[in-house]
């Protein structure tokens, strides 16, 4: 089972973006373990270095941390990590499609802004 | 001996004045899955026999170690090839059990590991006390994935082993693969033609086209070179330029091409009104191997 | 070597399985009958000829031994030296087997006090007593590991060694019966003027074709 992984990017970067989720959903917390590279290659059946290279770029970027002969563990203040990575991709990853959708279908940027308004109001609202 | 590389240099087959391998260098590193990947006839499984000593050569180089493979028991004793079964034997049908192959296995793989044998006997349902010919193709496929795992051979070669399988089994079949590579580490050919159910397990991949070597490298990497550009042809035509072009799609002004590039070029394409889409490993296949077949 | 042995082992030993079994129905079904009193039958027929059904029966095991079973050990990484030299192992356990089964039923017409025991002269020629059946068996082994092995790679090639198998047979058949006058004494006649050509002719064969055996084998490519 690939279970959620699909063809649209590569695969050691959507194990990392999962990986990341979990975290900002509060399904590991820091200091908890994270599954490791073969249970995530047994979960999703992938070749465990694909597995891990997503573990590590996630040990890069500060998110997760190795205990030497225990596994993989939340570091402390990964989620703020996580976020501020996200931040950082926003722009080109959210922003800029938004805006040339909008340009595609000649929004203008007044109703562009205006529709950003409404989600954040109906966001709000809930 | 533990394992080693598995390496050929300057490898040319022919058959007669058909030549079918042209001059390949392969390095096989040990610990790692690859896929060997390539069309009917690209020579796949002509490769796989001559680097396990089983087919000769023209010229070249086929070493284990540094040590050549050719009639070196040593070596041998390290790989398994594990071929598609025949129903069919020089003079007739192929009337050996399951169980001689299993016995004979056992007498030649110093690995064999009898109750993982038995283990995959019990979970594909086989009768070790039937023929080979009376076996259905899906069946035959699971001799050749058993006899494969349990020979616990450093370098295992497996030659199309999901054919004939239903997709239930294939997954089932990359899964007990993983599991083997998870807990042994140890090195894996599996040649395909179902290319993109095995992209995943692939940590390598080799692609074979009428001969040649076209691409060995990191499945991923070799993956994230391509991409699809469609949008109005004008405006594709022109984000296209300075990239490598591989195939083309034409329906009306809609135009969608396969390209090369990376970087710098593909950003540019970014900014355009066209749509860019990654193509998987399949897709990748296609667009080096179709030659424009069909387009 | 050893591998290859004991894989080729796998079917020999029912071969040979077979071969002491059709030795013991012509034993049995020969004492059964009253061949030893004199009866002409069925069973004294066999019995007598038993040395030239072992060679033929050899040669079929032979036929077969260089053929599905090389090509099944080179694929699970045998050598082709390794399955060269077990293939020459198996084959003297059949001339080992095969010359015994003769041997015993060569004894057993005297030791058994049978009536007119000169009615089986191929037997009194064969036993113990000369190397006469090692040899045939020698080459008639060769030229059937031979003609297997070529017959995959060619069947009109393969038909033309089996012919020539046979005719060798039956022209050397032939041979010794002319000289059967001088049968009792074939054991000191071994190197003696008629049977030295046999002789000479035999290991010749043999000489050619295990060198061509050997060159089949190393050339071979699994399919």
């Amino acid at each position: 089972m690939h279970g959620t992984l699909n063809d649209q990017s590569l695969i050691y970067l959507q194990i990392a973006r999962m990986l990341e989720d979990d975290i900002l959903r509060g399904v590991y917390r820091e200091g908890e373990q994270v599954p490791s590279t073969n249970e995530l290659a047994r979960g999703y059946n992938i070749n465990p270095a694909t597995a891990a290279k997503g573990i590590n770029l996630l040990v890069a970027d500060g998110i997760l941390y190795k205990k030497r002969g225990i596994g993989m563990f939340v570091a402390p203040g990964a989620g703020e990590a996580v976020r501020n990575k996200r931040k950082a991709a926003f722009y080109d990853g959210f922003v800029k499609p938004l805006v040339k959708e909008g340009a595609s279908l000649a929004l203008s940027g007044e109703e562009l802004m205006a529709m950003v308004s409404r989600a954040i109001e109906e966001g709000d609202a809930k | 001996m533990s394992a080693e590389v598995l390496k050929t240099q300057g490898l040319c087959k022919s058959y007669g004045a058909n030549q079918v391998l042209f001059n390949l260098d392969l390095a096989i590193e040990p610990g790692k899955i690859y896929g060997l990947i390539g069309r009917n006839g690209a020579g796949k499984t002509t490769l796989l026999g001559i680097l396990t000593g089983q087919n000769t050569k023209n010229s070249g180089t086929v070493t284990y170690g540094d040590q050549p493979v050719w009639e070196n028991q040593a070596v041998l004793d390290q790989i398994c090839f594990s071929r598609e079964l025949q129903p069919t034997l020089f003079s007739g049908p192929n009337n050996l059990k399951i169980s001689h192959y299993l016995r004979s296995a056992a007498i030649y793989y110093p690995g064999w590991d009898k109750e993982y044998a038995q283990r995959l006997l019990e979970e594909f349902g086989l009768n070790p006390k039937k023929k080979i010919s009376q076996l259905s193709k899906g069946q035959m496929s699971m001799v050749t994935i058993l006899i494969a795992l349990a020979s616990c051979a450093p370098v295992t070669i497996l030659d199309e082993p999901a054919a004939g399988l239903d997709v239930v089994m294939r997954e089932r079949f990359y899964q007990l693969l993983l599991e083997d590579f998870a807990q042994t580490g140890r090195t894996f050919i599996v040649s395909t033609h179902i290319i993109e159910e095995a992209a995943s397990v692939f940590e390598n991949v080799i692609i074979l086209d009428q001969g040649r070597i076209i691409e060995n490298c990191h499945t991923e990497e070799l993956v994230d070179q391509f991409r699809y550009i469609s949008g109005r042809e004008d405006v594709v035509d022109q984000v296209c330029r300075g990239l490598e072009v591989l195939s083309t799609h034409q329906m009306g002004r809609h135009k969608t091409v396969a390209v090369r590039g990376g970087g710098v070029k593909l950003q540019n394409a970014l900014q355009s009104d066209v749509d860019v889409s990654p193509m998987n490993l399949q897709n990748v296949f296609v667009a080096l191997c179709g030659h424009g077949d069909g387009q | 070597m050893v591998k290859s042995f004991r894989f080729l082992l796998q079917f020999a030993w029912i071969n040979l399985g077979a071969l002491l079994i059709f030795a013991l129905i012509v034993t049995v079904g020969s004492l059964l009958t009253g061949v030893p009193g004199g009866a002409d039958n069925l069973f004294s027929t066999y019995f007598s000829v038993f040395p030239l059904m072992v060679l033929m029966i050899l040669y079929i095991y032979a036929f077969a031994l260089c053929t599905s079973n090389l090509n099944l050990a080179l694929s699970f990484g045998a050598t082709r030296r390794g399955f060269f030299w077990a293939v020459q192992g198996i084959c003297l356990l059949y001339i080992l087997v095969g010359w015994l089964l003769q041997g015993v039923l060569a004894a057993l017409p005297s030791l058994l006090n049978w009536d007119f025991p000169e009615r089986f002269p191929m037997l009194r020629m064969c036993g113990f007593t000369s190397w006469f059946f090692p040899l045939m068996s020698l080459v008639i082994l060769c030229l059937g590991c031979l003609a297997g092995i070529i017959f995959i790679k060619s069947k009109a090639a393969g038909i033309v060694v089996i012919t020539l198998s046979g005719v060798l047979g039956i022209v050397g058949m032939v041979a010794l019966f002319v000289t059967s006058s001088a049968v009792r004494d074939f054991g000191t006649q071994l190197f003696g003027s008629l049977p030295l050509w046999l002789t000479a002719g035999a290991v010749a064969l043999v000489g050619v074709s295990e060198v061509f055996l050997w060159h089949t084998i190393r050339k071979f490519t699994v399919k």
